[in-house]
C-alpha cells in the first residue's frame, strides 16, 4: 500500500469506497482522496439513497455543518459551518462546479438562490484550512455543488416523483457524448402546495414551484491533440414562485398547531428569475500542467413581497410575549380577534426588489513536479470578479379586518433605494509536497476587494477597499497503515459588505488537528478545530429580523472564541450479496464572545463577554445506515440536533430563547425492475416531530412534517 | 444581556467626592464615596433617591386618579358637572405625562424585569381604539365583569379623553363594521351617546384609580416593595442582579423623550417623521382634550424629574456627572431642558394640531430645542457612563 501522506492548506481528504467520484476530486492540487484536511464528499450513492430536495438535508450530513431552519423546504438555506452564523449561508462560499453561485457573493453574501440539490452528482465540503483554496468567506469553509457531468454514450432517465402536501417532481435528463463532442439537457420541476394552512383558508396554497434547465455543451477539437484543448459551456436558468413568508408562529400557538399560518400571510409571495452562463476553456499546454479558465455571469431578479411589521411595533416583539398588555393589542389585531385600529396597529407589507449581478472570470492552474525527493502538487489561481445588488424595497400600510389585510390606500413607503457592488481581485497557491510519510502544504491566498455604495434615499456614497492575506499550511504524517495524524492553521477572512463605510473584515486564527484512518474498511476521521476571531462580523437581513433602518449594515462583534469536534465514520461491508452502507457523523460545538458589545442585529443584541454564540447545538448527529442489493435497497437516516439559543447568554436559557431539540428520522427503499427502471419511497421526518427549529425572522418555525414521497425514475 | 455603567462602578469608586448627598442607605463598600457630611454616595443611594422619586410620584398620580373616579362618577348622573370631571382628567394626565419617563419596574412592560405593565393600563397612548371603545359603547361593555380585562386600547386614561371630550355623535368604525352596518350607533341617538360616553367615562376612571393603586402597592415598601428591588439591585435583588441592570433599565426609560416626545408626540405631526403630506396634526397626541402641547412640556418635566431629582437636594444622574467631572454636561443639560421647555411652552395656538400648521416656525424651534437634548443624551451622556442606547433609540436615523 503506497504511503498517503498528504499536507496542504485547507484541503481535502480520503476516497470512499462506495463514493468513487470522491478519487476524483482535485482541491487546490491534488487529489481529495490523498490530501490531508478536512473534506467530505456526500456522492451520488448516498444522495441516491434519500433524493433529498432540501439542501439542508444534504450538507448536515458533514460533521461541523449545521442549519436553521425556516420554510421547511430549503428554499432559502440558513446553513453554517463551525459555528458561524447560519443566516442565509452568509457565511460559507458556496459554488456551483467551482464557481461562486450567491447572488452577490461578495457585495450581499446572504444566498437568497440555492441550486435544486435534486440536480447535483455529489456535494463537496471543505473546512478550516482547505476554504483558503476557495474564499472569499474563509473562516468556516466552502460548498461546492456538482451539476452532472457529460457521460459517454447517449444517455436518457425521467424522474417522476408524487407525495404528501401536493409534492411534485419531474426530472429528465438527455446527453450524448463522443469523443469530440458532448451535450447535456436537465430539466426539474419541483413543487408543493404546502404543509401550512393560513387561518380560515385551509385549501390555500402555502407551497412553491420551482424550475431549473440546464444546458451544457463540450467540445474538443482535436482528441488526439496532447495539449488536450476542451471547451466547455453551461447555461441555465431557474426561477421560482413560492407563497412563503416571514412571518411564524407565538410559541403558544406553534404548541396548539404547529403547521398553522396567520391570515395577515395571504399576500406574502417570493418570485425570482435566476439566468446563468460559464464558458470555460481546459488545456494541458505540457504533461504535468492543466490550465482551466472560466468565465461566467449569473442575473438574478426577486420581488418578495410579505408582512414586514406592524406600524407601531416589530412582530417578533408581539410574537415574543403576546400576552403583555400592550402586545396582546397586536396579537389580537394580528389573528384576527380585533380589527386594526388608527395607525399603530396597520400592518405594513410590501416587496424587497433585488437584482443582482455576479460575473467575472477565473483561471486555476494545476502544476505536478518534483524537488528531489519531494513531489509537489501546486495550485495557482486567479479570480477577477464584479458583483452588485440593486435594491428598491417599498412598503404599503395595511388594515388588518378579520385577520386579513385590508389596503388603506395611503401612499407606499419607499424604504431602501440604493445600489452596493463590488470588483474583487483574488489570488491563491498552495503546494502540496510530499515526502516518504510526511506532507506539507503551505498556501496563500490574497483577497482585495473593492466597494462602491450607492444610497440614492440619503443621497449619500462611498468607496470602500479591504486587502487580505491569508496564509495557512497543513500537515500530514501516515503513523500507520492509512492511519494519518493531521493538522492545520490558517487565517479566516470575511470580506466587509461596502453598505458600511469603514467596515472592518472579520478575521481569525483557525487551527484544527485530528486523525484519520481512511482504508478498505471505510473512513473513522476525528478532528478538533479552534476559531479564535479577532473580529467577528455579521450583516444585518430581514431574515435574521432587523430593522429596515438597519438592513444590509455589517456589524460587529468584536473577539470571539469557537471551538469543537467532528467525528465521523463511513463503512459498507458486503456479507454476500448483501451491502450495509453506513455512515454517523457527530459535532460538538462551544462557542463565545469575548467582548461586551451591543448589536443592531436581534440574532445579537446586547452581549456581554462569556455569552454563548447563538444558534450552535452543542451537540448535532447524523446517521444513516442500510441494507442494500443490486435490485433492492432499505436505508434510514436520521439527525439529532440539540437545542440552540437563540440570543446570546450564559446559563439557563428561558424556553422562549431556545430552540427545541429534534430527532429527525427519514428513511427510503428502492426497488429497481431490470435495468433500466427503479421504483423509490421515501418517508420524511417519520416520527413527525413538531420541533421550534428557529423563530427567525418573525416567530417560532416548524420543522416540516411528516411526508412521504413515491417515484419512478426510467433510464435509457 | 446588556452592559451597563460598568464604568459607573469603577469611576464613582475613584471619583472627587465633593457632592453632599442624603445618603439613606449603605451600598457596596467598594463603590461608597465618602461625602463631607458622613453620608455616602453609592450606587444605591442613587437608585434610592430615583425610587422614592418614582413612589412620590405614583402616590400623586394615585390621589389625582381617586378625583377622576370621584368627579366622573359624578358626571355620570349630572351632565353638568362634565367640566369638573374634566378638570379631574387634565390634573391627572398632567401628573401621568411626568411619570411618563418614569417607565422602569412595575410601570414598564411585563416583557421587562419586574414589569407589570401598569403604565399600559393607565395610559396606553398611542394605542387608542376609538372604535373599539365605540362598540363597547354600544354594547355596554363597561357594564361588565371582565371590562378591566379588555384591550388596554380601549381603557385607561386614552379612553377617558375621548369620552369625557369628545362631543360628536358619531363614530369612528368603517361602514362594514357591525355598529353602522346594522345601525346599532345611530339607533342609539345623541343622548344616549353622551350618556353612555359618562358612563364608560366612569368606567375608565375607576379601572384606572385601581391601577394606579396597585401601581403604589408594587412599590410601596409596606406592601410589593419594589423600591428594595430596585435599592437592591446587585445585592439580593431578585429583580436586578446588578447596579448595572438597574440603571440600564432606568436610562432605557429616559429615553422616551426622544422616541416619544421628541419623534412620535411632535416630529411626526409637523411632518418631519413618518408623515407624507406636509404636516400630520391628526397626529397630535391629544386630539380631544387638545392637551398635547402640555403634554410636551410635561414629558420634559418628567425628564427633569428623573435626571436632576424630584427636589432640589435629592441625588439623581447630575450628581453623578458631577462625581464624573462632568458637571459642564449636568449644567447644559439643565439648561437645554429648561430651554426646551420654554420653547414648548411658547408654542401658539395652545392647540398643537393647530399650531403645527399655523406656526411651523415655532413648532420646529420646540423641536430643536428637544433634540438639543437628546443629543446630549445620546452623545456624551451615553459616552460618560459607557450606556448603551435602548433599541427604540437605535434605530432612530436623524
Amino acid at each position: 500500500m503506497r504511503a498517503r501522506f498528504l499536507l496542504l492548506v485547507g484541503l481535502v481528504t480520503a476516497a470512499r469506497a462506495e463514493e468513487k467520484e470522491a478519487d476524483t476530486v482535485v482541491v487546490g492540487g491534488t487529489r481529495a482522496s490523498r490530501a490531508g484536511g478536512s473534506a467530505h464528499v456526500v456522492g451520488k450513492d448516498q444522495l441516491e439513497r434519500f433524493r433529498y430536495d432540501n439542501p439542508e438535508k444534504v450538507v448536515t450530513q458533514v460533521p461541523g455543518v449545521y442549519a436553521r431552519g425556516e420554510d421547511g423546504w430549503g428554499l432559502r438555506p440558513n446553513i453554517a459551518m463551525r459555528g458561524t452564523n447560519p443566516d442565509r449561508s452568509k457565511k460559507v462560499t458556496l459554488m456551483e462546479d467551482g464557481v461562486l453561485f450567491g447572488p452577490a457573493p461578495y457585495s450581499a453574501p446572504a444566498a437568497y438562490y440555492f441550486p435544486l440539490v435534486g440536480r447535483m452528482q455529489s456535494v463537496r465540503v471543505f473546512k478550516g484550512p482547505g476554504a483558503i483554496v476557495y474564499g472569499p468567506q474563509t473562516v468556516a469553509g466552502a460548498i461546492d455543488f456538482i451539476t452532472r457531468d457529460i457521460p459517454e454514450g447517449f444517455h436518457a432517465s425521467a424522474d417522476m416523483g408524487f407525495g404528501l402536501y401536493g409534492y411534485r417532481k419531474a426530472h429528465v435528463v438527455a446527453s450524448g457524448a463522443t469523443d469530440r463532442w458532448g451535450f447535456l439537457v436537465e430539466a426539474m420541476n419541483l413543487g408543493t402546495s404546502g404543509f401550512k394552512e393560513i387561518d380560515t383558508r385551509p385549501n390555500a396554497d402555502t407551497g412553491f414551484v420551482r424550475n431549473e434547465l440546464m444546458i451544457k455543451g463540450r467540445y474538443v477539437p482535436d482528441p488526439e491533440d496532447p495539449a488536450m484543448h476542451q471547451l466547455d459551456a453551461k447555461i441555465g436558468y431557474s426561477d421560482e414562485s413560492s407563497n412563503e413568508t416571514y412571518l411564524g408562529l407565538s410559541d403558544d400557538d406553534f404548541r396548539n398547531a404547529p403547521l398553522r399560518r396567520y391570515q395577515a400571510t395571504t399576500l406574502d409571495h417570493m418570485r425570482w428569475h435566476r439566468t446563468q452562463l460559464v464558458f470555460s476553456h481546459r488545456f494541458r499546454p505540457v504533461r504535468n500542467l492543466e490550465i482551466k479558465t472560466t468565465i461566467y455571469r449569473h442575473d438574478l431578479h426577486r420581488i418578495w413581497r410579505k408582512v414586514n411589521g406592524f406600524e407601531g411595533v416589530a412582530l417578533e416583539t408581539v410574537l415574543d410575549d403576546p400576552t403583555s398588555a400592550r402586545n396582546r393589542v397586536f396579537y389580537e389585531v394580528l389573528t384576527g380577534k380585533q380589527d386594526s385600529f388608527g395607525t399603530s396597529t396597520l400592518l405594513l407589507i410590501g416587496p424587497n426588489d433585488r437584482t443582482f449581478v455576479s460575473q467575472g472570470a477565473q483561471t486555476v492552474a494545476n502544476l505536478t513536479t518534483k524537488t528531489g525527493p519531494i513531489a509537489h502538487k501546486m495550485e495557482y489561481g486567479l479570480r477577477l470578479h464584479y458583483d452588485e445588488i440593486v435594491r428598491k424595497h417599498t412598503q404599503d400600510q395595511f388594515a388588518l379586518i378579520g385577520g386579513s389585510p385590508v389596503p388603506v390606500g395611503s401612499p407606499t413607503q419607499l424604504t431602501a433605494d440604493n445600489t452596493a457592488s463590488t470588483i474583487a481581485v483574488a489570488f491563491h497557491a498552495v503546494d502540496a509536497m510530499s515526502w516518504g510519510r510526511f506532507a506539507l502544504s503551505p498556501g496563500l491566498r490574497i483577497e482585495s476587494v473593492s466597494g462602491r455604495y450607492v444610497d440614492r434615499l440619503t443621497q449619500q456614497g462611498w468607496n470602500t477597499n479591504n486587502v487580505a492575506i491569508l496564509p495557512g499550511v497543513g500537515a500530514y504524517v501516515e503513523t500507520i497503515k492509512n492511519l494519518g495524524l493531521l493538522a492545520g492553521i490558517h487565517r479566516g477572512f470575511s470580506p466587509p459588505i461596502p453598505d458600511t463605510r469603514s467596515a472592518r473584515p472579520e478575521e481569525s486564527i483557525n487551527v484544527e488537528a485530528g486523525a484519520r484512518y481512511d482504508g478498505k474498511l471505510g473512513r473513522l476521521e476525528l478532528i478538533g478545530y479552534l476559531n479564535e476571531y479577532s473580529n467577528i462580523t455579521t450583516v444585518c437581513t430581514a431574515s435574521s429580523g432587523c430593522l429596515s433602518s438597519n438592513l444590509d449594515r455589517q456589524l460587529d462583534g468584536g473577539a470571539a472564541r469557537i471551538w469543537g469536534l467532528e467525528a465521523f465514520g463511513r463503512t459498507a461491508p458486503k456479507v454476500g450479496s448483501f451491502s450495509f452502507p453506513l455512515r454517523v457523523g457527530y459535532t460538538l460545538t462551544i462557542g463565545e464572545f469575548l467582548s461586551d458589545f451591543s448589536s443592531a442585529d436581534p440574532v445579537w443584541g446586547n452581549v456581554k463577554a462569556g455569552d454563548e454564540i447563538p444558534y450552535l447545538p452543542i451537540s448535532q448527529i447524523t446517521s444513516s445506515a442500510g441494507i442494500e442489493t443490486k435490485t433492492w435497497g432499505l436505508n434510514a437516516g436520521g439527525t439529532y440536533v440539540g437545542d440552540m439559543r437563540e440570543k446570546p447568554g450564559q446559563g439557563i436559557v428561558e424556553q422562549r430563547d431556545l430552540t427545541d431539540a429534534y430527532f429527525d428520522l427519514d428513511a427510503s427503499a428502492f426497488f429497481k425492475v431490470g435495468s433500466h427502471v427503479t421504483f423509490y419511497v421515501n418517508g420524511r421526518n417519520l416520527l413527525n416531530q413538531a420541533a421550534i427549529v428557529g423563530r427567525r425572522p418573525f416567530g417560532a418555525r416548524p420543522l416540516a412534517p411528516i411526508g412521504v414521497q413515491a417515484g419512478v425514475t426510467l433510464h435509457l | 444581556m446588556r452592559q451597563y455603567l460598568l464604568a459607573f462602578s469603577v469611576v464613582v469608586a475613584f471619583a472627587d467626592c465633593r457632592r453632599v448627598g442624603k445618603a439613606s442607605q449603605g451600598g457596596d463598600a467598594s463603590t461608597s464615596i465618602p461625602l463631607p457630611d458622613g453620608s455616602t454616595l453609592t450606587q444605591s443611594v442613587v437608585l434610592d433617591s430615583i425610587g422614592q422619586c418614582a413612589l412620590s410620584g405614583y402616590r400623586d398620580f394615585a390621589k389625582a386618579a381617586a378625583e377622576l373616579e370621584k368627579r366622573t362618577a359624578a358626571a355620570e348622573t349630572d351632565p353638568n358637572l362634565r367640566p369638573a370631571a374634566r378638570v379631574a382628567w387634565n390634573d391627572a394626565i398632567d401628573l401621568w405625562e411626568k411619570l411618563e419617563v418614569f417607565q422602569f419596574g412595575p410601570a414598564a412592560s411585563s416583557t421587562l424585569a419586574g414589569g407589570k405593565d401598569m403604565r399600559e393600563h393607565i395610559y396606553s397612548w398611542p394605542l387608542g381604539a376609538r372604535c373599539v371603545i365605540e362598540q363597547g359603547i354600544v354594547a355596554k361593555a363597561y357594564d361588565k365583569p371582565d371590562f378591566s380585562d379588555s384591550l388596554v386600547a380601549t381603557r385607561g386614561l386614552w379612553a377617558a379623553e375621548y369620552t369625557l371630550f369628545y362631543e360628536g355623535s358619531d363614530n369612528g368604525c368603517s361602514s362594514i363594521s357591525a355598529i353602522n352596518a346594522n345601525g346599532t350607533w345611530a339607533a342609539l341617538g345623541t343622548g344616549e351617546i353622551v350618556t353612555r360616553k359618562a358612563s364608560y367615562a366612569r368606567a375608565v376612571a375607576k379601572d384606572v384609580r385601581a391601577r394606579a393603586d396597585a401601581l403604589v402597592g408594587f412599590w410601596d415598601p409596606a406592601s410589593g416593595n419594589f423600591l428594595a428591588q430596585l435599592t437592591g439591585a446587585g445585592a439580593g435583588s431578585t429583580t436586578y442582579a446588578s447596579h448595572g441592570t438597574a440603571f440600564n433599565a432606568i436610562t432605557d426609560a429616559m429615553f422616551y423623550i426622544e422616541h416619544a416626545t421628541k419623534d412620535a408626540k411632535l416630529a411626526k405631526p409637523i411632518g418631519l417623521q413618518s408623515c407624507t403630506t406636509g404636516t400630520c396634526p391628526e397626529a397630535v397626541e391629544s386630539p380631544f382634550a387638545h392637551r398635547s402641547k402640555q403634554h410636551l412640556a410635561n414629558n420634559l418635566r418628567g425628564f427633569r424629574m428623573l435626571f436632576f431629582g424630584c427636589g432640589p437636594t435629592t441625588i439623581a444622574f447630575d450628581d453623578l456627572l458631577a462625581e464624573l467631572g462632568k458637571q459642564d454636561l449636568a449644567d447644559a443639560l439643565d439648561n437645554d431642558s429648561l430651554a426646551a421647555i420654554a420653547a414648548v411652552e411658547a408654542i401658539q395656538p395652545d392647540d398643537l394640531a393647530l399650531a403645527v400648521v399655523q406656526s411651523p416656525a415655532a413648532t420646529k424651534a420646540a423641536y430643536d430645542a428637544i433634540k438639543k437634548v437628546t443629543d446630549r443624551l445620546k452623545g456624551e451622556f451615553v459616552m460618560v457612563l459607557d450606556l448603551e442606547l435602548p433599541k427604540l433609540v437605535e434605530g432612530d436615523n436623524d
